[in-house]
């Protein structure tokens, strides 16, 4: 009986943590995307870390035929470099300028998301 | 007020807060050396002069970008060239004496000028065609 109750209590706290966890990526996703200016009316955007090697940059938006497009890019941190893979496109490493671009963005994401959220 | 101010300022992170903020941290960190390990220094010009406040002698190359960035610690700094001292002043030539002096000096011993005078060289002398 006991081992029912625990297992029952184990699986809401992982859920919980599970719950919880999303919430602060969605959190962090929003400090993310200001990063790159003001967001363009009509466009969904996210800029966050996935985890400790992978940052995510997902942007919806509205063309001019009236569908809805979105597009999920991530960045793959490996030692020695960082791989860039899009929708159905090969892996590629990042560019130079591209490189400079993603190391201010996530500078500035440690910088807000810790001051903002986790202090 | 103040010490209600510093209690919101010094709240308890949850344990799913203290996990991402160290994973944030982490990720970052790992993004920034490997962008530097596959990009080179240039991927950040602003990196150099921050990232080593230590002496020289206490660099070490990490990374293996950092070779590009950091000086050598053997590469010793070129030697300071000492200035180089004023020329000595020049001292003024004495004054040429006059040419006068020259016209009243008496015939040099051996090679005066009495040259008509000197007695022919002996097998080779100036009267041979005479």
């Amino acid at each position: 009986m006991f081992n029912i109750l625990n297992s029952i209590k184990g699986q809401h706290d992982e859920e919980r943590r599970a719950r919880r966890h999303r919430e602060l990526i969605r959190r962090e996703a929003k400090i993310g995307a200001e990063l790159f200016g003001p967001i363009p009316e009509g466009v969904r955007r996210e800029f966050f870390c996935l985890d400790e090697h992978t940052w995510v940059w997902h942007e919806e938006w509205t063309d001019q035929a009236g569908s809805r497009r979105a597009i999920t890019t991530r960045y793959d941190v490996r030692p020695s470099g960082v791989l860039k893979a899009q929708d159905g496109q090969p892996y590629r490493y990042v560019s130079l300028e591209e490189g400079r671009r993603l190391l201010k963005a996530v500078r500035m994401y440690n910088q807000r998301v810790q001051g903002e959220l986790y202090s | 007020m103040n010490i209600l101010n510093r209690e919101s300022r010094e709240r308890q992170l949850d344990p799913e807060e203290s996990g991402r903020a160290g994973l944030v941290h982490a990720a970052a960190e790992a993004t920034e050396r490997s962008l530097l390990a596959g990009l080179g220094p240039q991927v950040d010009p602003n990196y150099a002069p921050h990232a080593y406040t230590t002496p020289a002698e206490q660099r070490v190359p990490t990374f293996g970008y950092a070779n590009n960035i950091v000086e050598f610690p053997h590469r010793a700094p070129a030697p300071t060239v000492a200035p180089v001292p004023p020329a000595p002043a020049v001292a003024p030539l004495p004054e040429a004496p006059a040419f006068e002096a020259f016209s009243s000096a008496a015939p040099l011993p051996g090679f005066d000028n009495q040259i008509d005078h000197m007695p022919p060289i002996a097998g080779f002398d100036n009267n041979q065609a005479a």
